[in-house]
């Protein structure tokens, strides 16, 4: 215990209260605040708020225009901040009165991606061309700031490919971080890579053409690096911010049966949900020249995949799926947009749902250097296992559409679909040896929404529903200050 | 070794590469040169400038954050509040001498110091109300009635978080 000091606190100075509230979470530095005039002083400097918005932006993948930080007075900087803690309150104490959509018409779209932060939405379409024929379309929304509600305004339309068989499916960030890429499938064999923001008269593009008969199954983007999973269970991954990149042939077994559910990158490690397991590999780069990467590169050697464990089950695999397992409904929940293998610990997570069944692992990697060719060594432990077998979902299993990380004080975001249901669940992930506690949302729950997909921002607590109606709605879940 | 007096005028002999942790020290030693003139710190005690070397003396030969610091690695830095076993237990002292470190390290310049007590303090301040840290730190309440009612209605926004 430490005694009552004779050296008053005051007497720590301006620049030694930052240096202490730089270590404080926001919500203590309100306490902080509130105690005398030289800890007020301290803690209404602007430049602590706009550092702890840059760390916040950061934690939750916001691209660092979405939010003119320089320009911002300090309570919206505040607010900002503190979004996060406000979303979640938000969720825990909501009733059914609470969720307010408002529409926002964008005619005609055919997919929607939200970029983390909620500001910015990218849109496809499918458009007849002055040339003839139909053609794919990209437009560029500014919806505004969150809890700022305005006009949605259009930034820009591009012509991304000719035809019907181009499938936008990934918005990421650009390598330099300071704008946004739209990643398309053509014709299930060629991949491009767009940059749709900031608007510019000419897009810059890149082109990954897998070749003839090449059946791309799954995309998976995490760090600037792009992995591709083809149907001849192949994996190809491109680092686009250094243009190199690497391919093997997966091993999961003497005559691999139907196609993997769920194929994920995490940074520089590769995995794959296949007949209840988890597959993982690392690997090095082979090439430093992304854009000649040819298919027929591809090694001819097999790595196999270090099989990590028996999903959800305790009982021997193999037994249940004798007993009557169907891979086919075991997925990977897709986690935070952009989130990296290697960030905060509770990024490490994957989601895995088995109607009713849902689990989140904690992936824990122990690399060991110059394994190359290797797969990630068997020290790899999946841990931290959380089964909820209650979610009240077992009666309209649906889906889950998406996974999302709050602050690491309160555990995770979870999003499930109903058939005409959306619901939010916040699980708190509490500690290893606690199982966590789940809150479910119940503004949502509505029998009139019937929603095609959706897509939130936790960090700010914009939710973006595609209804069945073709129009957007949005939701802004904090209230709206005069800030 | 380098001769050090504080302000109770103690002498206290150190190795350079002990008291070179100190920014402050560093650069008044390199701009008085090779000399036995003893360098006054005027503004810490025997008490704790005893602390303070034993500080230094333990993390002898550690590198130093450099000046032109990648500020990521400061914002990382200011992520965590962990400290070293051995930190905790030398920064485990009443609260005054706690102070007395923080300011100490500083007017030395002495940023790893500095940050152990800034987290410890940080720690104590985590999940209290404004009441439970004026009592903690003994603050007393500078506020005229209308600024405290100013602030309660500024900050009404944030309340349960």
């Amino acid at each position: 215990m430490r005694s009552e000091s004779r050296l008053p606190f005051h007497e720590l100075g301006i620049d030694v209260l930052l240096n202490i509230i730089a270590f404080l979470p926001s919500s203590d530095v309100f306490s902080l605040r509130k105690t005398c005039k030289i800890a007020h002083k301290a803690s209404t400097q602007l430049s602590i708020w706009i550092s702890a918005a840059q760390r916040m932006m950061k934690d939750n993948c916001i691209p660092s225009f979405t939010f003119t930080l320089e320009s911002m007075d300090r309570p919206a900087l505040e607010r900002l901040v503190l979004s996060p803690s406000l979303f979640y309150q938000a969720i825990v104490h909501s009733d059914e009165e609470f969720a307010h959509p408002h529409s926002v018409q964008i005619p005609g779209y055919t997919a929607t991606f939200l970029a983390p932060g909620g500001r910015y939405l990218v849109t496809s379409s499918i458009a007849m061309m002055s040339s003839g024929g139909n053609g794919t379309l990209a437009q560029v929304w500014d919806l505004g700031i969150p809890k700022h509600r305005g006009s949605n305004k259009l930034l820009e339309t591009w012509v991304l490919g000719q035809g019907d068989e181009f499938f936008p499916k990934l918005l990421v960030p650009t390598a330099d971080g300071r704008g946004l890429s739209l990643i398309s499938i053509e014709s299930q064999s060629t991949v491009h890579v767009h940059q749709v923001f900031p608007c510019s008269r000419h897009i810059p593009h890149i082109v990954f053409d897998l070749g003839d008969g090449a059946v791309v199954v799954s995309l998976s983007f995490s760090d600037n690096r792009l992995a591709c999973l083809l149907a001849s269970w192949r994996i190809v991954v491109w680092d686009l911010k250094d243009d190199r990149y690497t391919s093997w042939r997966t091993y999961l077994g003497p005559e691999p049966i139907g196609s993997p559910t769920s194929f994920k990158l995490f940074g520089d490690a590769i995995a794959i949900g296949y007949r209840g397991k988890v597959f993982l590999w690392d690997f090095s780069w082979e090439s430093n020249f992304a854009r000649d990467f040819q298919v027929s590169r591809i090694m001819s050697r097999y790595r196999p995949g270090a099989i990590h464990s028996h999903l959800l089950f305790d009982e021997d695999n193999d037994d249940f799926i004798e007993s009557g397992f169907d891979d086919t409904k075991l997925t990977f929940l897709p986690n935070s947009a952009w989130s990296s293998f290697h960030g905060a610990p509770t990024r490490n997570f994957v989601g895995v749902f088995y109607p009713p069944r849902f689990g989140l692992y904690q992936l824990r990697t122990h690399k060991t250097p110059g394994l190359y060719p290797g797969t990630v060594t068997t020290d790899v432990s999946l841990g931290h296992l959380m089964m909820f077998e209650k979610l009240e979902i077992d009666q309209n299993p649906g889906k889950f559409s998406d996974i999302r990380p709050l602050d690491t004080d309160h555990g995770i975001f979870l999003e499930h679909h109903g058939e005409s249901v959306l619901a939010h669940y916040i699980i708190d992930l509490g500690s290893d040896n606690y199982p966590g506690k789940i809150w479910m949302d119940p503004g949502l729950e509505r029998e009139d929404y019937n929603v095609i997909h959706s897509e939130i921002c936790p960090a700010t607590g914009r939710l973006c529903l595609h209804l069945d109606d073709n129009n957007l709605y949005i939701i802004d879940y904090l209230p709206h200050g005069n800030n | 070794m380098v001769l050090l007096v504080t302000s109770d005028n103690e002498q206290f002999n150190a190795d350079k590469d002990v008291v070179e942790r100190s920014v402050l020290i560093k650069n008044m030693l390199e701009d008085v040169g090779e000399s036995d003139q003893p360098i006054p710190l005027p503004n810490v005690s025997s008490s704790v400038l005893k602390k303070v070397l034993e500080y230094c003396e333990h993390h002898r030969g550690e590198p130093l954050p450099s000046a032109d610091a990648d500020q990521s690695q400061d914002e990382t830095r200011k992520r965590t509040t962990d400290i070293s076993e051995w930190d905790q237990k030398f920064i485990t002292v009443d609260q005054e001498m706690l102070f007395e470190i923080i300011l100490a390290a500083n007017y030395l310049d002495i940023k790893s110091l500095l940050d152990v007590g800034c987290k410890t303090v940080a720690n104590m301040i985590k999940g209290k109300t404004p009441e439970e840290i004026r009592k903690l730190f003994n603050i007393v309440n500078d506020f005229t009635p209308e600024e405290e009612a100013q602030i309660k209605k500024e900050n009404e926004w944030a309340e349960d978080r």
